[in-house]
């Protein structure tokens, strides 16, 4: 079910509503909380047709964000504070080092949430891969993008997602460690999923690879994947079940 | 992809209810999400659904649904009181994506008022679904 399926309307069209240019805003460092308040007005003047699209770029200060499906057991055991969102996923950590993506898009009707997360993911392993990572992909059962195990370590995470979409309107997006700390990480369970570990791409090409580097790229590639330019394909490595799926009572 | 049912009526954002919009004011009636949204959503993970004696508005949140990563919400078809909530869902998300019209039914509502409703052929039509 995650891994790309025929789309209900032609690869090579645009997911978006309108054929008017992205707005391009880099905000910098920001704040957490200010950056969701700025994302949630910025959401409803879209879907009131105030504005255009729009793509936020930033890096957050640390901070642990965590959807409503986060267990217990996934939060954070240093006392580092985590805010609470109205995310898609379980918890993650952002901080400076990692660039975040925030499309804030209306999208053509009928909303096809698979195939704007599925064109996400195609922009950031396009990213990805031209910066030097050639085997980054999917796994399929599982979101974001990943880089296939080797004989020394096992799939990591290099870029995660969680979207909120209200009237047609995208907000959150995704987040692509570049050279940030994994400390961080390793007082979580990152996305519920306790097999697997997380990387940025400094740590898998043995250099610094910074948020300015990957930026750009990461831009025209978001660009064209919503436009249909850049076409979704199966970069599929390997399958995992998705344990945050387990649909228990006791999972609420 | 799942054939609509003829005697349901449809919101444009992608609700149904199990009756045709004139039968349904002063009655009670299911609400659901059609296949259409199903299908674009994938696999549904969770649900917030409302509660038994909530009041709903036509057109406006009346929860939400978690699906690939991503949170979209519920919109109510219809207004009126909430008189029963699907309990069996949270045992078991996936029977919204198999039977969206059947068992993967949300809610139930004692309508004051519907909403803007299409008919089956109307929301096919507006849907592109053959």
């Amino acid at each position: 079910m995650t891994a790309p399926r025929q789309p209900f309307f032609p690869a090579d069209r645009s997911i978006r509503a309108s054929e008017n240019p992205l707005e391009i805003r880099h905000l910098g460092v920001v704040d957490y909380r200010e950056a969701w308040e700025l994302q949630a007005a910025l959401a409803q003047q879209r879907a009131a047709g105030e504005i255009g699209d729009q793509l936020l770029l930033l890096e957050h200060p640390s901070v642990y964000t965590a959807g409503k499906r986060t267990q217990p057991s996934d939060r954070p055991t240093n006392g580092l504070p985590v805010v609470d969102v109205d995310r898609g996923g379980r918890i993650t950590w952002h901080g400076e080092g990692q660039l975040v993506a925030y499309p804030i898009i209306k999208l053509a009707d009928p909303v096809d949430v698979v195939d704007y997360v599925r064109r996400l993911e195609e922009a950031v392993i396009a990213t990805v891969r031209a910066v030097g990572v050639d085997n980054a992909g999917r796994i399929d059962g599982r979101s974001g993008v990943w880089v296939p195990a080797d004989d020394h370590r096992r799939d990591r995470k290099v870029a995660a997602l969680g979207i909120r979409i209200t009237r047609g309107v995208t907000m959150h997006g995704l987040s692509l460690n570049c050279d940030n700390t994994l400390e961080h990480y390793g007082h979580i369970v990152a996305c519920g999923i306790d097999d697997a570990d997380v990387t940025t791409l400094s740590a898998e090409l043995g250099r610094d690879v910074t948020v300015a580097e990957v930026t750009d790229p990461l831009i025209d590639a978001l660009r064209a994947a919503l436009a249909g330019e850049l076409v979704v394909s199966d970069h599929t490595f390997a399958s995992a079940p998705d344990p945050t799926k387990i649909p228990a009572r006791s999972d609420l | 992809m799942t054939s609509l049912p003829e005697n349901y009526s449809y919101s444009e954002d992608h609700e149904w209810i199990d009756t045709t919009a004139d039968a349904a004011a002063g009655s009670t009636v299911k609400v659901g999400i059609t296949s259409v949204a199903t299908e674009r959503l994938g696999e549904v993970v969770y649900a917030e659904l409302p509660e038994v004696g909530d009041a709903v508005t036509a057109s406006e949140p009346c929860g939400e649904v978690e699906s690939t990563k991503s949170v979209s919400d519920l919109f109510a078809p219809v207004t009126g009181t909430v008189t029963a909530v699907n309990d069996a869902v949270h045992d078991d998300y996936s029977v919204i994506n198999s039977d969206p019209f059947g068992d993967g039914w949300l809610f139930e509502v004692e309508v004051t008022e519907a909403g803007p409703l299409m008919t089956a052929a109307e929301y096919a039509e507006a849907n592109g679904v053959a």
